[in-house]
């Protein structure tokens, strides 16, 4: 599925797009609106006037004033607008430059017919009302013009002011829509926070179910069910896990106790009773200390409640843990190499689990790596790092990151001459080492073997 | 959620259109009807 872009800023544009959408739609409704009034009634009052000064002509023409000038002047002066007037072919008017070519011509056909007709017009750059009155009476045409610049300013500052008001509303709308959306949002994510934990490993993540909002509330509770049935999965495995193992250790230890007395007779067997005594007696073996290595997984699968954490001295401990480990397993001898500065360091961690995370390591490397050669303590950072170097060839790439998982085996360890492991000595070195709080990795030696990397966070008191 | 861009633009920009001729102009004039013209101003007397 492609991504798309982020759910809060779609929200946020389409609340923005539903604002500008609907405060520009009532802008201009509004705007269409005013104008309709305001240029309705300008036109009628116009009319009116028109009218009025159209009767004053023909009483003047009827009581026979021959000062037709001084009459239009007059009439000039007691409104906004201009008139012209026609009386027998001769033309009237205030103004000089007002002439009979600044009529509409559409207009004087109309007062030709005895039609009483506006026309709004542009003329040099501002809109022009044109009325004509004919008065057939008087044998003259009333003719008046209104420039109607005004009226455009007001319409002008009135869009202005519209377009402010929608600007506004659209700001005002997407800032509270990404407001909204990120208070919305706020749960989602901190359950995809809380599930990203529980993802990491700390099951006891929950989500408080105290929201106020039922969906939100419905949500945590979703959740928080969900992640204690996965728990309560997990614990059953392990548990399933643990006793399937414990039940098996019992016929186990007869079986290794019979190989061990049948040891004894093993010179009297023939040489085919011989090879098939010592690979039973082999698997025997194997098969306990799988045994074994599953009824630890299973312990530490039940999870830290079980771990013995004290705060030790980081040195002696690997000291300790290495000759320890050596003794048990006739391990060769190794040279522990200590960097300045971890003098003091103290870690805290399970001894007896330490020491089989040491055990594991130097193991691993007497399996499949010809043997550790070195052990190296240092400090990084706030960590203490123990590095177990080995002789082998490495660990192939594709690997690496594969060889804590539970059963994996590399393809050294396939080969059916070498000595096998169980599949589980890695994955329950990071497991222990998880549980301390560290974290172990597989690096390339820069003598060309394996590295195996502990990292553990040294206590507080000691940095 | 282009088409819809696209959409409200075309919309914004026949709005500004419209809204550049402040006093709407008229093609033609407008008659007005005779008989609400006051005064009796378009009576011809006979004769004339």
């Amino acid at each position: 599925v492609p991504r798309r872009r982020s759910l809060r800023l779609r929200l946020t544009l389409a609340f923005g797009f539903s604002a500008a959408f609907l405060s520009v739609l009532f802008a201009a409704l509004a705007y269409v609106g005013v104008r309709h009034i305001l240029v309705t009634d300008r036109q009628s009052t116009d009319l009116r006037q028109a009218y009025v000064n159209a009767a004053l002509v023909r009483s003047a023409v009827g009581a026979g004033t021959p000062a037709m000038g001084q009459l239009v002047a007059s009439l000039d002066a007691a409104t906004s607008a201009t008139s012209l007037v026609e009386l027998r072919g001769a033309w009237y008017a205030a103004h000089v430059s007002l002439t009979r070519a600044e009529l509409p011509a559409a207009l004087m056909r109309a007062a030709g017919r005895d039609e009483v007709a506006r026309q709004v017009l542009v003329s040099a750059g501002t809109p022009v009302l044109f009325i004509d009155v004919p008065v057939p009476a008087a044998h003259a045409v009333y003719y008046q013009l209104d420039d109607l610049g005004d009226l455009n300013r007001t319409l002008r500052t009135l869009l202005l002011l519209l377009a402010a008001g929608a600007l506004f509303t659209t700001v005002v709308g997407a800032v509270g829509g990404g407001w909204i959306t990120r208070r919305a949002m706020a749960p989602l994510e901190v359950a995809s926070l809380a599930a990203e934990r529980v993802a990491g490993g700390a099951l006891d993540t929950r989500i408080p179910e105290d929201a106020r909002d039922r969906e939100v509330a419905a949500l945590a509770t979703s959740f928080n069910t969900m992640v204690e049935q996965l728990v309560e999965r997990l614990r059953r495995d392990a548990r399933f896990a643990g006793d399937v193992s414990h039940e098996l250790r019992s016929p186990l230890t007869t079986l290794a106790t019979s190989v061990e007395v049948m040891r004894q007779s093993r010179e009297q067997l023939s040489p085919e009773g011989r090879a098939a005594f010592d690979l039973l007696a082999t698997d025997v073996g194997t098969f306990q200390v799988l045994v074994e290595d599953l009824l630890e997984i299973a312990r530490s699968d039940a999870g830290a409640s079980m771990m013995h954490l004290e705060p030790v001295d980081f040195v002696e401990l690997v000291h300790q843990c290495v000759r320890s480990a050596q003794r048990r397993h006739q391990l060769a001898a190794v040279p522990v190499v200590v960097e300045a500065g971890l003098d003091a360091a103290r870690v805290r961690v399970d001894r007896r689990r330490f020491e089989r995370v040491m055990t594991n390591l130097l193991d691993n490397a007497a399996r499949y790596g010809g043997g550790a050669t070195a052990i190296r303590l240092s400090r990084a950072g706030d960590d203490v790092v123990v590095d177990v170097d080995d002789a082998g060839p490495g660990v192939d790439p594709r690997d690496a990151h594969r060889v804590f998982d539970r059963f994996f085996r590399g393809t050294v360890a396939h080969d059916r001459g070498a000595a096998r492991g169980t599949g589980l000595g890695l994955a329950l070195v990071a497991d222990h080492v998880a549980h301390f709080g560290g974290h172990v990795e597989l690096l390339a030696s820069p003598e060309g073997g394996a590295r195996f990397r502990i990292s553990l966070p040294a206590l507080e008191e000691d940095r | 959620m282009r088409r819809r861009l696209i959409a409200l633009g075309v919309l914004a920009a026949a709005m500004a259109l419209a809204g550049c001729t402040y006093v709407p102009t008229d093609a033609q004039p407008h008659v007005v009807n005779g008989h609400s013209v006051p005064f009796n101003l378009l009576h011809r007397p006979a004769g004339h």
